[in-house]
């Protein structure tokens, strides 16, 4: 009771504190620096016109490396952490059959959706983080519905480490053309395609594509393992 | 070739750690696999220290397409993330470097008996390119995402014996104790953000003024690489972390923790260099923290039987040492002739003490996983006269049990001297206190000695022999490293410690991107 | 009635809840969920931060021109941190798991294997 007490005083100090500091944080005013830049420059320096998915994958890509090396460590932990001598999956009873008819009509077509996604980072808002995770949505439902399905992991361990090393390789492409890690060498270079159709923007899709099939990878890898439950070995 | 250098010293890590979970089931391979790359990045750390030892600071700005600074006319920003290499960065990298691949040569054979060793690796190398990451940025968001990789490495790491309940539950304490640290250094940046609306650190460090929102993100971000690197409010997380951790990680998970502590002396220095070269304020905080780290870690290490848990305590304490130190050079910043005087010293005591205290450490640790390896338990009063049986590993422990209490002529003793040297013209207090954790140092080691080591052997211990060749090659890389730099401490002070002191004093130099603008 | 910050309400309040919620609960399930609600109000902070009134969302085209759209900066940098939230969160909760299996209860007060 007592520490429940001085935590709530204490929360209470630091919240008022910085709220009477964040005050001088201006609210809805234009008050972009590089920002401006960007928007300005976006169209011909990386030919795509979602200007959140050029900042993430070419101005400043090397942080989409780092994040997506964050997830590769996650999947691999949780694979190392929940790793048991014997596993196998709990549940005892298949999903109802409008569950199960329901997932088989709707999994070509969530993941369908998804593909859509990544596919269109550079045109509309999303990329290759929501679209992986919609194709792990749909890898999702399946396990639910049905009890003893599992995914075939000698696919998708390999297709996840294939895919980062693909990532590492294109920003080492860009350092052979370009000069520099991570260079953009599709537009500045090649210059192919228009701005504002499916084929431009430089290697953004092709980066996004990469995220997408690994974000959805490794999602689904993780719900697999967590899934199932250690048997108790005899005797 | 040269000028990649900073882009390569990650990716080669990152590259091999995507391939390693290929190797799924031949664990040798996988191992000699890791300790290929890292063999590879320490080459490449060494020259970049050469590189930046010879031509000065290091600038790689990421896509970009020409070698300068993307400076738009009009505008005076950089565009891009960069990396900015100085001095102390390229001195963390090299402890970096030198302390994976002597974990990757460690772990060959200290888990042989383990499984799911190729992820292991994989994490192992992860953690290196996050630590690498964290030094060598120049951008306050890149060095968070850099943070949480090796926090999160580290955390899975941590907790990879499953078999083992208390190997979870560090693991968990370490995760939430990094991730609100890390949290808090997000709002800081969101903090900085909304003010200036730039992320690079040396543009910001030229905006930075003094008003509450500042100071507030200098707290968050005091506080929470405090925090992360086991300073005294909050070392809950350290004795635990470093005990249950496989043996070959710990000289990562070390580097990791002083990564930290460079992030805290980045921050006061540089980005905040503007404020504290006026105020004392912040130098007296740094130096409380770390007398009264010295003395909470000393003493609580007298009362300890795991003979990890002991040496994890001593960590925290030679912590106190380094924070000290730099503590010293920081309260004497506003005023230059007492900085040239005994500030300049102090703060080479305290960043020499950073890598000789890596590698002693990280030595003592290796020869608490031999004994764990050889007899299967870590609690003092079961083992016993283990001396006549395992021979190099006892010369080991000797001189890292004689380079923690600063006896000459190890390392320790260089950096140590230096400290109360320089201390005492500040506060003869503060300098006592040092001396006063020094002795208690010595005494504890002594006791660890005696009961492991000394008496008569136990016959449970009968058929025990050395242990295997690649941990002996760990050890004995250390030991050799204690010896050498104890020996020709001048040598590594001119080459390696003054130019990484002057990088962090000369923060005018960093703002304007070594020259370049 | 402005001078105390009223619009960045709503995420100091979430993150005081989820600062309320690590240091006092003492199932170790409500301390992650506690976690994931910090980690929500931090992005929320950061978001509000780049926002511009009357503006819209930042995709170039006929009526969104350079002058009128929101800031890009923050939302890529919530992106990577919504990403490393959920690799966090993955990890916490795969350890919590193992800590069930071995002390049968996720109560922290009764897992003290480690003491001293």
């Amino acid at each position: 009771m007592v520490k429940r007490i001085l935590a709530i005083i204490f929360i209470l100090v630091i919240g008022f504190w910085i709220a009477n500091a964040l005050a001088k944080v201006p609210f809805g005013e234009d008050k972009m620096l590089v920002g401006k830049y960007y928007l300005e420059n976006v169209k011909e320096q990386t030919g795509a016109i979602n200007a959140v998915t050029a900042v993430v994958v070419n101005y400043r890509g090397f942080d989409t490396l780092g994040e997506v090396t964050v997830l590769f460590i996650a999947s691999t932990g949780v694979a190392a952490l929940l790793w048991r001598r014997r596993e196998e999956r709990s549940a005892e009873v298949d999903g109802s059959l409008i569950l199960k008819t329901g997932s088989r009509v709707l999994l070509p077509f969530i993941m369908l959706f998804g593909a859509y996604i990544f596919i269109h980072g550079h045109l509309t808002p999303g990329g290759g983080f929501p679209g992986g995770a919609t194709i792990a949505t749909a890898f999702l439902m399946i396990y639910l519905a049905y009890k003893e399905y599992e995914i075939d992991h000698n696919l998708f361990e390999p297709l996840e480490g294939l895919s980062g090393v693909s990532y590492v390789a294109v920003g080492l492409i860009g350092l052979a053309i370009g000069g520099y890690f991570l260079f953009d060498w599709i537009w500045q270079i090649w210059e192919v395609g228009d701005i504002g159709r499916l084929l431009s923007a430089g290697f953004i899709p092709i980066i996004y594509t990469i995220i997408g099939i690994k974000v959805g990878t490794e999602l689904t890898g993780i719900i697999d393992r967590m899934i199932k439950e250690s048997k108790e070995v005899e005797g | 070739m040269i000028e990649h250098l900073p882009a390569l010293v990650i990716a080669i890590p990152l590259f091999g750690a995507f391939i390693t979970p290929l190797f799924r089931k031949r664990y040798n391979l996988a191992a000699l696999w890791a300790i290929l790359i890292s063999g590879l990045t320490l080459v490449l750390v060494l020259l970049l220290e050469y590189q930046v030892l010879t031509k000065g600071m290091m600038i790689y700005v990421f896509g970009a397409d020409k070698p300068t600074l993307v400076l738009p006319s009009g505008y005076r920003v950089p565009i891009r993330i960069m990396f900015q290499v100085d001095g102390i960065g390229a001195f963390m990298a090299i402890s970096a470097g030198l302390m994976s691949f002597v974990g990757a040569v460690y772990s060959y054979s200290h888990l042989q008996k383990e499984t799911g060793l190729e992820k292991y690796y994989t994490l192992l190398l992860l953690l290196t390119a996050g630590i690498l990451g964290m030094v060598l940025t120049g951008d306050l968001f890149n060095l968070f995402v850099f943070l949480e990789i090796a926090s999160i490495a580290g955390s899975a790491l941590v907790g990879f014996r499953n078999y083992r309940g208390e190997a979870s539950e560090a693991g968990i304490k370490y995760l939430i104790v990094s991730s609100v640290a890390s949290l808090m250094v997000l709002f800081a940046v969101g903090i900085l953000y909304g003010q200036y609306g730039h992320l690079n650190l040396a543009y910001l460090s030229k905006q930075i003024t003094f008003n509450p929102l500042d100071m507030i993100a200098l707290g968050l971000l005091f506080t929470s690489f405090a925090m992360k690197c086991g300073s005294v409010p909050m070392h809950y997380w350290v004795p635990d972390a470093y005990t249950e951790v496989p043996s070959g990680i710990n000289p990562p998970l070390l580097v990791s923790t002083y990564a930290s502590l460079y992030a805290l002396f980045r921050v006061s220095f540089t980005l905040f260099g503007k404020i504290t070269i006026d105020m004392a304020t912040v130098g007296w905080i740094m130096s409380i923290l770390g007398v009264l780290t010295m003395f909470i870690g000393v003493t609580m290490a007298l009362v300890q039987k795991d003979v990890k848990r002991l040496m994890s305590y001593h960590a925290i304490s030679q912590t106190g040492y380094m924070l000290l130190g730099v503590g010293v050079g920081l309260t004497v910043f506003h005023d230059k002739q007492a900085l040239i005087e005994f500030g300049r010293t102090a703060m080479a005591g305290g960043v020499f003490h950073i890598i000789n205290h890596i590698i002693y450490k990280s030595l003592l640790l290796l020869t608490a996983g031999a004994l764990f390896y050889v007899t299967g338990t870590r609690n003092l009063n079961e083992m016993g006269g283990l001396a006549r049986k395992m021979p190099i590993t006892t010369i080991s422990f000797m001189v890292g049990a004689a380079a923690i209490s600063g006896i000459p002529p190890f390392n320790g003793f260089a950096s140590k001297f230096l400290i109360y040297e320089a201390v005492y013209k500040l506060n003869p207090l503060l300098a006592i206190f040092a001396m006063v954790t020094s002795i208690l140092t010595l005494a504890s080691f002594v006791k660890v000695f005696a009961s492991a080591f000394l008496g008569p052997p136990l016959e449970k211990y009968e058929k025990v022999r050395e242990v295997p060749k690649p941990m002996i090659v760990a050890m004995v890389i250390l030991a050799a490293l204690c010896v050498l730099f104890g020996l020709f401490p001048d040598f590594v002070l001119d080459k390696i410690v003054y130019p990484a002191v002057d990088a962090l004093i000369n923060f005018i130099q960093y703002q304007s991107w070594g020259g370049l603008a | 009635m402005t001078s105390i910050g009223v619009y960045y309400f709503g995420a100091i309040s979430l993150i005081l809840i989820g600062l309320y919620a690590i240091l006092t609960k003492r199932n170790l399930l409500k301390i992650l969920v506690g976690l994931s609600i910090m980690e929500t109000g931090v992005n929320l902070l950061l978001i509000s931060v780049g926002y511009v009134r009357n503006a819209t969302a930042p995709i170039l085209s006929d009526y969104a021109t350079p002058t009128n759209v929101v800031d890009p900066i923050p939302q890529a940098l919530v992106l990577t941190a919504i990403v490393i939230g959920v690799a966090t969160t993955a990890l916490a909760l795969s350890v919590a798991i193992n800590v069930y299996e071995r002390y049968n209860t996720l109560d922290i007060e009764k897992i003290r294997g480690l003491r001293g």
